[in-house]
C-alpha cells in the first residue's frame, strides 16, 4: 500500500492540477457549444509535437514545446474565427474538420519515422504516470496564471464576446491543452476537460457549484484510476479515461434520482432494467437459434460465473473433454510461469544463462502460449456443438425468460379481457 | 487407467523439470526423479513409467544419438509418453500457413517434428532387436493438416498456394470432421517412433531407416509391434509427429497432425532375432518395410524384406521366395514426402493364407478409384494421386487444396502389378466418409 502511495502520489498531484484548470475550461466549452475545441486543439499541438520530432527534437524540450504552442496559437486563430464563419455550417463541423485533417498530417508525417507507432501512442494517451514535481513545477505556475487571467476578465470570458477576446480564450485555452497533452495525452486531457465539467453542470446551477462538483469528482476519479492502473497492471492513460468515461455513466444513472421524482426515477430504472434484460435475453436466444456456433457473450458469460451450468447440456464425454483441455491450458499457464521464474531467477540471482539457453526458454514460452490457445480451441468446439445440439431447447427457454422479465403488464390484459369477455354485446 | 491425472503429471513434470540432470547419472541407478516417474500398479507389462513433454524432455526435428536419456526403464517396463506438436509444440489451432512456412524456412536442416526421448533400455546391445510394442494412444482432441505454399510434399510446384486446416477430433465418434457432411475416420499412429542411429552427430529426423524414425507408416497403431534393430546401447527410443489419421502416400506432407496425450508403449530387448530393416507385427500379420529416395528402388527393398521373410516364415529359397511375394503380400505406399519414399508390404502370419487382392481400376460401390502403370514407379505413383485429386474436384466439388489435405489425409495408395516391367499405383478413397446430413 505504501509502495503504490509513494509511487503514484507524483502523478495524482499533476492529475488535480489538471483536473483543477481542465474542469473550468470544460464548463466554459460546454457553454459555447463547441465541446469538440479541446480534441482539435490538443491534436494541433500534438501535430506541432510531431513537426519537432520529425525535425529531430527531443520529446520533452523547449523546441518541441515552442512547436505545439506556435501551431496551438496558429489553431486558436483560425478557431476564434470559425464562429464568425460557422453561420451556415455549424461551428462543430469546421472544428471536427480541424481535428481529422491534423491528425491525418500527423499520420503522414510519423509514417515515416520507424518509431512512428509509439509516438502516436504517445500522443493519444501519453504518460503521466511518470510526470511529477518537474512537471508541477512548470503548470501550477502557468495554469495559475492563465486562471488568474480569466478570472480578472471573467466578464469578457464567459460567453460569447468579440473576436479578441475568442482569441484570447481560445489562445490561453491553446497554452493549456499543449502543456496537458505533453504530459497526459489527447484522450486523458479530453476526459479532464469534458467529464468533470459535464458532471458539475447536471448537478450545479452556479459556476462555483458546478466547478466544486467538477473538482471533487475529477480528483476522486482521477485517484481512482490511477489505482486501478497500479493494481491490475493497465496503461495509466487508457484506465484513467475509462474510469472517467464510468463516472459519466454512474452520474447519469443517479441524476433522475438526484433530480426528479425518486419513485418515478426507480420504476423507471427498474422498467428499463427489465427491458434491458428482456432484449438482452431475447437477442441471446435468436442468436442461439439463428448461429450456435457463433459467439454467445450472454451465455459464456453465466458459465464464467456459474461453470456448473455447463453440466446443463454438455454430455459426459464433452464434460470430460471439457475439463481435460481446461486442465490443459493451465498446466501451460503454470509451464511457462515457471520457465519466465526460471529466466529471471538466474537473471538476477544465479550465473545468467547462455544464449541459446535463453532463445530455448523464449521459444517454449511461446509455444506453451500457442499450446493454451490449442486447448481454447478444443473448448470453443465442444462448446460450439454442444450448444449447436440443444439450441432450439435452450432458445425456446431463453425466450420464454425473456417474456417473463420484460415488464409487460400482462395480468392487466388479462383481467382486461375478461372485462371485455363479460361486457354485455 | 488415466496415467495422465494431473497428479501424476505434476510429478513428473516436477522430476524431469527440476532434475534433468538425472539423466547424466550410470544408467543402472534410479535416482529419486525417476523414481517418481514410475507409477505403480498397472495392467501393462513391467513397471510402468510416465514421460511428460516438457522442454527438458524433447528436442525438435534431430537425432542425436549423444542426446543425454530422459528416463531409463528395464528391458519390459511400460512407458507413458506424451508427445508435443511440431516445432516444440507451435503447431497449434490459430497459426496462419505463413507462419508455419516461415517455421520450417527459418529452421533448415531439421525435420518439424518435435520428439519426445530418449528412452535408455536396461540390456539393449548394438545387435539387438528391440520390441516396441503400442500399448495404447491417445491422442489431444484437436488436429491439423496443411500444405507449405511451393515447398515440399509430392506437388510443390502445382501447389503454389498454401492452407493449414485445424480440425476437432471427436474422441467419441473417433472422427474429425473435413467440411460439412466429410468425415475422416480417426486411427491414431506415431509418425515417428525409432531407436538411436550408429552415427554420431545430429541428424534430420524427417528420412526414416534402418532405425525406423519417421516410418510415417499408418499400420502402426495401437495394438502393433514395432521390431527394430538396435545401434547403441540402451538403444535410446524416440517417439514423435502424432497422427490422428494419414493416408498411404501423405502427399502434401501431413497427415492429421496432432499431439498425443498418450502414447503408452512396452519395450523389451529381443536377445535372439536379428534385423537389418525394421518390421512391425500386426496381430494377424507381418509388415516389412523398403525405402528409397526413388519409389521404385523403395519398392524393390521392400519386396526384397519381404521375401527374406517370407523365406524365413516358410523356409524357402530367397529366389521362391521373391517369387511369391506378389503373390501373398499386399503392397502399399507408404509415404512419397519424406525424402526417402516408403512402400510396406503386409504378409500373413498365417502362411496359407494371401493378402495380395486384385487392385481395382475403377470405381467400386465403396471406393473411388483412379490408377496409373509406368516402368517408374515414381511417376505412376504421381499420376494416379494426381488424378485423384482431379477426382475429388470434379466428383466431390472440392476446392484444389481441400482436395490435396483430404487425399493426405485419407487416400490410400497401393502397389498393383510389382514383377512386370509396368508398375503399376491404384488410389483409392472411401465414399463412406460422405455422411448424409
Amino acid at each position: 500500500m505504501n509502495d503504490a502511495l509513494q509511487f503514484l502520489w507524483p502523478s495524482f498531484l499533476v492529475a488535480v492540477v489538471l483536473v483543477g484548470i481542465h474542469a473550468y475550461f470544460g464548463i466554459q466549452v460546454l457553454a459555447r457549444k463547441v465541446i469538440f475545441v479541446d480534441l482539435a486543439l490538443a491534436q494541433i499541438a500534438a501535430l506541432g509535437a510531431t513537426v519537432a520530432f520529425m525535425l529531430g527534437h527531443p520529446a520533452q524540450s523547449i523546441a518541441t514545446y515552442g512547436y505545439s504552442l506556435t501551431f496551438t496559437l496558429l489553431a486558436a486563430v483560425l478557431l476564434a474565427f470559425t464562429r464568425a464563419w460557422g453561420t451556415r455550417v455549424p461551428q462543430e463541423a469546421l472544428i471536427g474538420v480541424i481535428y481529422v485533417v491534423a491528425a491525418a498530417m500527423a499520420i503522414l508525417l510519423i509514417d515515416r519515422a520507424p518509431q512512428g507507432a509509439e509516438h502516436l501512442k504517445q500522443i493519444l494517451t501519453g504518460n503521466i504516470i511518470t510526470s511529477g514535481l518537474n512537471e508541477l513545477a512548470v503548470i501550477v505556475p502557468l495554469y495559475a496564471a492563465v486562471g488568474l487571467l480569466h478570472w480578472l476578465l471573467r466578464r469578457h470570458m464567459t460567453g460569447m464576446g468579440s473576436l479578441v477576446w475568442e482569441f484570447l480564450f481560445y489562445a490561453t485555452f491553446g497554452i493549456v491543452v499543449t502543456s496537458s497533452v505533453a504530459i497526459a495525452g489527447v484522450l486523458l486531457v479530453f476526459s479532464f476537460l469534458i467529464i468533470p465539467a459535464a458532471i458539475g453542470v447536471m448537478f450545479g446551477e452556479l459556476l462555483s457549484r458546478q466547478l466544486a462538483i467538477g473538482w471533487i469528482v475529477g480528483t476522486f476519479v482521477s485517484a481512482a484510476g490511477l489505482a486501478a492502473s497500479f493494481a491490475f497492471d493497465l496503461p495509466t492513460g487508457a484506465a484513467m479515461v475509462c474510469a472517467f468515461g464510468v463516472s459519466l455513466a454512474l452520474a447519469g444513472m443517479l441524476y433522475p434520482f438526484l433530480r426528479d421524482n425518486r419513485r418515478w426515477a426507480m420504476r423507471s430504472a427498474i422498467s428499463t432494467a427489465r427491458w434491458i434484460g428482456a432484449a438482452i435475453l431475447a437477442g441471446s436466444a435468436l442468436q442461439l437459434a439463428a448461429a450456435p456456433r457463433a459467439d454467445q457473450p450472454l451465455i459464456d458469460m453465466a458459465e464464467y460465473a456459474i461453470p456448473s451450468l455447463r453440466a446443463l447440456y454438455f454430455t459426459r464425454a464433452e464434460a470430460t473433454t471439457f475439463a481435460d483441455a481446461s486442465e490443459h491450458a493451465e498446466r501451460y499457464r503454470r509451464e511457462a510461469e515457471q520457465l519466465n521464474e526460471m529466466e529471471r531467477r538466474n537473471r538476477t540471482q544465479g550465473q545468467a544463462l547462455d544464449d541459446f539457453s535463453v532463445a530455448r526458454i523464449s521459444s517454449f514460452m511461446k509455444s506453451y502460449g500457442e499450446m493454451r490457445k490449442g486447448e481454447q480451441f478444443v473448448m470453443g468446439e465442444v462448446r460450439a456443438r454442444a450448444r449447436e445440439r440443444v439450441r432450439w431447447g435452450a432458445s425456446f427457454g431463453l425466450l420464454a425468460l425473456s417474456v417473463l422479465v420484460a415488464p409487460v403488464r400482462w395480468r392487466r390484459h388479462q383481467s382486461t379481457d375478461k372485462t371485455n369477455k363479460q361486457l354485455p354485446r | 487407467m488415466q496415467f495422465f491425472g494431473p497428479a501424476i503429471v505434476s510429478a513428473a513434470i516436477c522430476a524431469v523439470t527440476s532434475g534433468a540432470v538425472f539423466a547424466q547419472q550410470p544408467p543402472s541407478a534410479q535416482s529419486g526423479a525417476q523414481k517418481l516417474m514410475a507409477v505403480p500398479g498397472s495392467k501393462y507389462p513391467g513397471r510402468m513409467h510416465v514421460l511428460p513433454a516438457t522442454m527438458e524432455t524433447t528436442q525438435w526435428g534431430w537425432f542425436d544419438n549423444a542426446e543425454l536419456p530422459r528416463l531409463i526403464i528395464d528391458s519390459g517396463d511400460t512407458v507413458a509418453i506424451e508427445s508435443m506438436s511440431h516445432s516444440h509444440g507451435q503447431l497449434w489451432p490459430g497459426r496462419t500457413i505463413e507462419e508455419l512456412k516461415k517455421l520450417r524456412t527459418d529452421w533448415p536442416g531439421r525435420g518439424p517434428m518435435t520428439l519426445t526421448g530418449p528412452i535408455f533400455v536396461n540390456g539393449a546391445e548394438p545387435g539387438d532387436t528391440l520390441q516396441i510394442k503400442i500399448q495404447k494412444i491417445v491422442p489431444r482432441p484437436w488436429g491439423a493438416n496443411f500444405n507449405v505454399p511451393g515447398l515440399f510434399g509430392q506437388f510443390p510446384s502445382k501447389f503454389p498456394d498454401g492452407q493449414v486446416k485445424y480440425f476437432y477430433l471427436d474422441s467419441e465418434r473417433k472422427t474429425a470432421e473435413f467440411a460439412p457432411g466429410i468425415e475422416i475416420p480417426l486411427r491414431p499412429f506415431p509418425g515417428t517412433l525409432g531407436v538411436a542411429r550408429k552415427e554420431p552427430g545430429r541428424y534430420n529426423a524427417v528420412p526414416p531407416g534402418p532405425f525406423a524414425g519417421n516410418l510415417d507408416n499408418r499400420d502402426l497403431v495401437e495394438g502393433t509391434t514395432l521390431h527394430v534393430p538396435v545401434f547403441v546401447r540402451g538403444a535410446l527410443v524416440w517417439q514423435g509427429d502424432s497422427h490422428a489419421a494419414q493416408g498411404n502416400g501423405e502427399i502434401n506432407l501431413t497427415g492429421l497432425e496432432t499431439a498425443f496425450q498418450e502414447i503408452t508403449i512396452t519395450a523389451t530387448v529381443d536377445k535372439t532375432t536379428k534385423l537389418e530393416w525394421p518390421r512391425i507385427e500386426t496381430p494377424t500379420a507381418w509388415i516389412t518395410m523398403g525405402f528409397d529416395e526413388d519409389l521404385s528402388k523403395a519398392l524393390a527393398n521392400a519386396k526384397s524384406e519381404t521375401a527374406k521373410f517370407l523365406a524365413e516364415q516358410r523356409k524357402i529359397s530367397p529366389d521362391q521366395a521373391m517369387a511369391l511375394v506378389s503373390k501373398t503380400s499386399d503392397c502399399r505406399v507408404t509415404q512419397v514426402v519424406d525424402i526417402k519414399k516408403g512402400v510396406h508390404c503386409t504378409t500373413s502370419k498365417d502362411a496359407s493364407k494371401s493378402l495380395a487382392e486384385p487392385r481395382p481400376t475403377v470405381e467400386t460401390p465403396e471406393y473411388l478409384v483412379t490408377s496409373a502403370a509406368d516402368p517408374d514407379m515414381n511417376k505412376a505413383m504421381d499420376s494416379a494421386s494426381w488424378a485423384m485429386i482431379e477426382l475429388l474436384q470434379k466428383e466431390k466439388s472440392l476446392s484444389r487444396l481441400d482436395a490435396y489435405s483430404l487425399a493426405s489425409m485419407t487416400m490410400d495408395c497401393r502397389v498393383g502389378e510389382m514383377d512386370a516391367a509396368e508398375k503399376s499405383v491404384h488410389c483409392l478413397v472411401a465414399k463412406s466418409m460422405w455422411t448424409k446430413r
